[in-house]
This record gives C-alpha cells, sequence and structure tokens, in this order.
C-alpha cells in the first residue's frame, strides 16, 4: 500500500470513530431541546408518559423533550447522581419526596417562585398543601407530580366473619387491634392485622403516638423518648404479644399483597397504587378506611416531583413542561386513565371523576389522608439516620434487643454521627 | 522504559500496546489516583465543586473511630474462614472427580459450570428459597436428621454461612477448571511409579497429585483472598447486609457512603484502607507460600 492510500485510511478510520459526536445535539433551527430524567413511569406506564409528552410537543412545537426513562431499581438515583457530579445534569429530573429533601438541601434543584412570576402560571392551579410539600425555606423547590397516600385497607369478609364492625375514619390503635384479635381468632393463617417493622413505619407511627425523632427546633435527637419507646413496644406487641401479625418466619417470604388477596390478611396498610391490582385479583368484597392513630393521626404521603437543575440553560422551556405535566386537563386525564398514582391538580372535578371510579368505596379517605401526612426529617445526613435507626429496629423485631435498648442505641449511634 | 530492536519494531510495539495502556490508564489508574484524593476530601456530589473542602486524614480517622470498621472487617473475616476452604476443597473433589473417564463427561462438565454463569440475582432467587427456615429444602433435609435447621439469611450468625454455601455452589465451577487443567499437566508417570512402589490411591493423592497441583491452589488462594475481602454482588442481592447489619462488609459500605450517603471522600477512604488490607494479606501469604507449595524445577 503506497503511502498516500494509507494516510487516506487511517483518516477514514479516525472520521468514522468520531463522526457521531458531530451528529448530536444538531437541531432545527429556534427548537430547544431538553432532557427529562425520569423513574416513576417504569415500564408499565411508559407509554401513557410518552403519550403525555408528545402532546405536550404537539402544543408547545418550538420545545422538543428528550425522555431519559429508568426503572427504579435500574440504579436511577445513581446515575442520576453521577450525571449532576459530572456537570451532565438533565434539564428536568424526577424525584421522590425522600430524595427531594436531599437534592434541594444540596441545591442541586432551582427555586422556581421566580418563573410561576414571569411565566404568569398560577400557583392555585396545585392541589391544597401540594406546593407546601414541595417548598423549602419558603420557595417552591418542584413540581408535584402526582401523589398518592397510604391508608389502611380492609377485608370485609374477614371482619364479617368475626362478627366486628368495620372501621371508621375516626379508630385508634386499640380498636384496630380488638378486631385483629378477633380476626386472628378465626383460624390458623389468618391474621387480624399487617404493618411492618421497620423505620419507615416507625418515623409515622412515633408521631401517632405525640413524638418524633427530633426536637421542635432539630437541634437535638428524641428517639428514644418515653412515647418512642411505648410506641416501638407496640409495634412489637402485635407480633409477639398479642400475635395478631405474622412472625417473619410465618410469613414465610410470602408478599404481604399475596396474603391479603388470598383472603389471609384483615387489615393491611398500603397506598392508592395497590387499588389496580387489588380489582383484578381480590374476590371477596374490600374496603378502605383512613389509618388508625393514637394520640393523633399521622399517615405516609408520596409524591413525585419534577425539579428543574440549576445548570440548564432553558429554565423556562423546562418549567413549561413540568408545569404542563402535571396540570394539562388531557394529561391530567390519561393519567387517570392510567391509574397511575393521583394527580396533583386542585380542580374538584378531576377529582370526583376519581372518587366515582369504585371499588373500592369510601376514597374520599384517600382524600382525607392527605390532612394527616408527615414528612420526614429534612436533613442532610437522613439516609445515615435511616440505617441508623433501621438497624436497631431490626434487632427488636428479631427479639435481640428490647424496645428501649434498640432506641438507646439509635439515639446514641445517631448523635455521635450525623451533624445537626 | 527500554525497547530493544530497530525503530520500526519499536513503533509497532507502541503502537500495538497503546489501546491496552490507554484503557488501563483511562479505567484503572486515574480513578485510583483520584479516589486518593478523593478520600482526603469531603465531597458531596450533588453539591457545587465549590464546597468541596479538603480535610486531611480526617475520613480515615472517621473510619478507624467508629464502629463500623471492626465489625465489617470481623464479617468478611467470619465469609473469608467459611468460604476459603469450602470451595477449595469441593472445587479440587469436582477436579479429581472429572479428571477420570466416565460416561457422560462432558454432560457433568456442563452442568457442574452452568452455577458459574448464571447471575446473581437468578442464584439469590433460588437460594433464598433453599434456605428458607421453614420450607427450605436444606432445612427440611436437616429435619430428616432430627436437626432443627436456622432460618439462615434472618439470623445473624447464620445470614453469612447462608450467603458461603451460595457462593461455594456458584463458584466451584470456575476453580475446578483451573484445578482441572493443572490435573491434566502432572505426567501419568509419576503415578505409574507410585503404584509400583504400592501407594494406595489416597497416598497417590496426598503425595503425587496435591503437591503437584499446590501452585496452582496458592494461585487460587491468593485470588480468593483477594476477591473475597471484596465480597459485595451475593451480599447486596441476597441479604442487602442484613439482617441487622449481620453481613455488611466493606465494599458494601464504600457503595453505600458513596450513593447513598453521598460521601464520596469518606467512601474512597474506605476503599483505599480495603486495597491496603488486601495488600497486606497478599504479602502474608506470599512469605507462606515456601511452607506448602512446591514447585517441580
Amino acid at each position: 500500500m503506497c503511502k498516500g492510500k494509507r494516510i487516506g485510511l487511517v483518516l477514514l478510520l479516525v472520521l468514522t470513530m468520531v463522526a457521531p459526536l458531530f451528529g448530536a445535539g444538531q437541531a432545527e433551527p429556534g427548537v430547544v431541546t431538553i432532557r427529562y430524567a425520569n423513574f416513576s413511569a417504569g415500564e408499565h406506564n411508559a407509554e401513557t408518559l410518552r403519550k403525555m409528552v408528545d402532546l405536550f410537543m404537539a402544543k408547545n412545537p418550538n420545545i422538543k423533550v428528550e425522555l431519559e426513562s429508568m426503572g427504579y431499581g435500574d440504579n436511577y438515583w445513581t446515575s442520576l447522581i453521577t450525571r449532576i457530579a459530572g456537570g451532565d445534569a438533565p434539564d428536568a429530573f424526577e424525584l421522590n419526596m425522600e430524595q427531594f429533601l436531599a437534592f434541594t438541601l444540596r441545591g442541586s434543584n432551582r427555586p422556581l417562585d421566580e418563573l410561576f412570576t414571569k411565566t404568569g402560571m398560577s400557583k392555585n392551579v396545585f392541589g391544597e398543601g401540594l406546593l407546601d410539600a414541595v417548598s423549602f425555606n419558603g420557595k417552591v423547590m418542584a413540581i408535584p407530580q402526582s401523589f398518592s397516600t397510604v391508608v389502611l385497607i380492609y377485608n370485609k369478609a374477614l371482619f364479617d366473619q368475626a362478627k366486628t364492625p368495620y372501621p371508621t375514619a375516626d379508630w385508634t390503635w386499640d380498636d384496630a387491634l380488638e378486631a385483629a384479635k378477633k380476626i386472628t381468632a378465626l383460624g390458623k393463617d389468618i391474621w387480624g392485622a399487617y404493618n411492618p417493622i421497620q423505620f419507615w413505619e416507625f418515623y409515622k407511627v412515633v408521631q401517632q403516638n405525640g413524638g418524633g425523632l427530633m426536637t421542635a427546633d432539630g437541634k437535638q435527637f428524641t428517639i428514644n423518648s418515653p412515647q418512642n419507646i411505648e410506641t416501638l413496644q407496640y409495634m412489637l406487641d402485635r407480633v409477639w404479644k398479642h400475635h395478631v401479625m405474622p412472625t417473619r418466619e410465618e410469613q414465610a417470604n410470602r408478599p404481604e399483597g399475596d396474603m391479603f388477596v388470598d383472603g389471609k390478611l384483615g387489615m393491611w396498610l398500603n397506598g392508592v397504587w395497590a387499588f389496580t391490582d387489588l380489582k383484578d385479583r381480590v374476590t371477596f368484597p374490600w374496603g378502605i378506611e383512613m389509618e388508625p392513630g393514637n394520640l393523633s393521626k399521622a399517615t405516609h404521603f408520596f409524591g413525585n416531583v419534577g425539579c428543574i437543575s440549576t445548570t440548564t440553560k432553558h429554565p423556562e422551556e423546562t418549567f413549561k413542561f413540568l408545569t404542563f405535566m402535571a396540570t394539562d386537563p388531557d394529561v391530567v386525564q390519561l393519567r387517570l386513565d392510567a391509574q397511575w398514582e393521583l394527580p396533583t391538580v386542585g380542580d374538584p372535578t378531576v377529582m370526583e371523576r376519581y372518587l366515582a371510579d369504585t371499588p373500592p368505596d369510601n376514597k374520599i379517605a384517600v382524600l382525607n389522608s392527605l390532612q394527616y401526612a408527615v414528612k420526614p426529617p429534612a436533613l442532610l445526613q437522613f439516609s445515615e439516620l435511616t440505617n441508623i435507626v433501621n438497624t436497631k429496629i431490626e434487632l427488636a423485631r428479631d427479639g435481640e434487643l428490647t424496645a428501649k435498648d434498640a432506641l438507646d442505641q439509635a439515639q446514641a449511634e445517631a448523635t455521635e454521627k450525623i451533624k445537626l | 522504559m527500554y525497547i530493544g530492536g530497530t525503530r520500526q519494531k519499536r513503533i509497532a510495539l507502541i503502537v500495538f500496546l497503546a489501546p491496552a495502556i490507554f484503557s488501563l490508564v483511562l479505567f484503572y489508574i486515574l480513578p485510583i489516583a483520584s479516589s486518593l484524593v478523593l478520600s482526603l476530601l469531603e465531597y458531596d456530589p450533588l453539591r457545587p465543586a465549590s464546597d468541596i473542602k479538603f480535610v486531611g486524614l480526617k475520613n480515615f480517622i472517621e473510619y478507624f473511630k467508629y464502629q463500623d470498621m471492626r465489625e465489617q472487617y470481623l464479617h468478611v473475616l467470619y465469609y473469608l474462614v467459611l468460604y476459603i476452604p469450602l470451595v477449595l476443597v469441593t472445587s479440587t473433589m469436582e477436579a479429581v472427580m472429572l479428571n477420570r473417564a466416565f460416561k457422560a463427561k462432558t454432560l457433568y462438565k456442563v452442568l457442574l459450570y452452568l452455577p458459574v454463569i448464571t447471575s446473581w440475582v437468578a442464584v439469590a432467587l433460588i437460594w433464598r428459597w433453599l434456605l428458607h427456615g421453614e420450607y427450605g429444602i436444606i432445612n427440611i433435609f436437616l429435619r430428616k436428621f432430627g436437626i432443627q435447621g436456622p432460618s439462615w439469611l434472618h439470623n445473624k450468625l447464620w445470614a453469612m454461612p447462608g450467603v458461603v454455601m451460595a457462593a461455594v455452589w456458584k463458584d466451584t465451577g470456575y476453580y475446578a477448571l483451573i484445578i482441572l487443567a493443572a490435573l491434566k499437566g502432572i505426567e501419568h508417570s509419576y503415578y505409574e511409579a507410585a503404584r509400583i512402589d504400592g501407594a494406595s490411591a489416597f497416598k497417590q493423592f496426598r503425595y503425587v497429585t496435591l503437591p503437584l497441583v499446590s501452585p496452582t491452589i496458592f494461585l487460587l488462594l491468593v485470588i480468593n483472598v483477594i476477591a473475597g475481602f471484596q465480597v459485595f454482588e451475593s451480599i447486596y442481592v441476597m441479604t442487602e447486609g442484613g439482617p441487622a447489619g449481620a453481613t455488611r462488609v466493606p465494599v458494601e459500605q464504600v457503595y453505600r457512603n458513596a450513593f447513598t450517603y453521598y460521601k464520596m471522600g469518606y467512601a474512597s477512604a474506605i476503599a483505599w484502607v480495603l486495597g491496603i488490607v488486601i495488600i497486606i494479606a497478599t504479602i502474608i501469604q506470599f512469605r507462606m507460600e515456601k511452607l506448602w507449595v512446591s514447585y517441580e524445577s
């Protein structure tokens, strides 16, 4: 091969390798491209998400949205964190409530109040309390995209068999325990209730008993307060003393959802996302009610929010996209049709459509639960706190530590390792 | 670096080595070097770069100070003490068996190698059932002998042996293949000589086979200690470090600190401590090598 040919060949090779670099990033003039990293659609709602985005692009021809969808389990967080750290943050990204606090505390997403003013978007479109849930230091930090609450799901057939009245909105721990005892007495492998013994459950249940993990000023932990010890004891007693809930051995790897569907669980706490599946699989009558409290009520609230990266070059377009995805009537309808959690708009007619869709009856409990929603503490080291407390609670669950020892140890370790 | 030969030869050498050196530098040397720098910083990946702080040895001091480090290394030692003897014995046995002539040998080879290429997620799924306290086949088997087996993965003491069993099952085929290659390399005349001298089958194994494969077993030991200290995948998918932290190991903590706690500096410090521990362990093994490894020539 002559020298000229050889050089030509090498050049060609190099060119084919670097050519893709120039291909990307080229767009039609006047069209802005924004990237949206998201996880909550997963496989199940990928099609619905696609339709929502297509709607947006049809109405906004000057904005092109590139979806970057990953499943929750596919290392979504790891990849998102790495990209933000590497300076390649997507313009918009979806977070759940727990990560929302972690990202906001670290300044990865920008405040949105200015964009509300600039674009003339009204804050009143959103359901009551939802913008408060995504506010931090008085600033709105995200657009709530969807939410769900956790309610008490119960098997009416088992309640009837046990001749026990159905749960009501003002039920307390004692009422629930009494009913659970009667249902458990119905037979072998029939259980009154299922409430997991872990950190997430604990931080909510302590608030039903007038406790909390920190003092009001956030300067000290109160993990081992008398109310909290009493609460953990109550959670443990359901398994070991009253035996209305299966031990891990008795549960034998069976998911709680399957136990409920099989008619083996009287009461089960779960989110509204379970309804679709229950509608398909459950053959007995079932109902829902607000979760029982003790001194007060406290419920879990889950939300997925859309954030705008601090580094985006197109904040206005991204804002337009995120608010469209949360509030556009057609998008909201798509979400309702897919039963993909709940839309965040305040429009009562939208909610009426949701409430009318039964079973279960009494869907108003889903919305009423929102009044008692508790937020996890806003802490830079929140994940570490979760791990510290959860490890000790698991030891108590398995009978290795008493409720008091577990929480004393958690308090000591949290105080040592976590800066407040 | 000195490279002999003509100029052309040297250029060719560099051209051929370049891709390997390039990826070595880019994917190994640079990350290792940057993790050393990171270990001296307080670096939260979600925060702006201006928040990065130099903290000297603070990450290392904290790691040494907390209870965690001691616990993690005890767990990893527990794993090593169980896993290494077991996997070496089973893979040697398997190799010796496969070294004989018998019917459908290829089929056995394939079957025994299958677990090696199975993904850990699938293995974990199966073994979680096998190890189930009530309905698991292992405990049902034990019950036949009147032994009440533990609830393996839910028990603080027995979770690690549970993981080890799954790991041994999965890895045996791989190491057996390496030992088998070593067995094939033993000249037949040694066995003939031993037989003429009246050595029994066991004595042949003990005084001919074992010494001659000892360099291979040594290699496997070194590899296994290194890999064992870095155990992660199996634990992550089988127990996630539980129950109640009973199977937390250093690499799991590296991952957790980096991507759950956003403490890249601290995670790097844990990784460096682990690296140093592994280097020390390997040096000790090489020092002990002459005590039991025999080389033919």
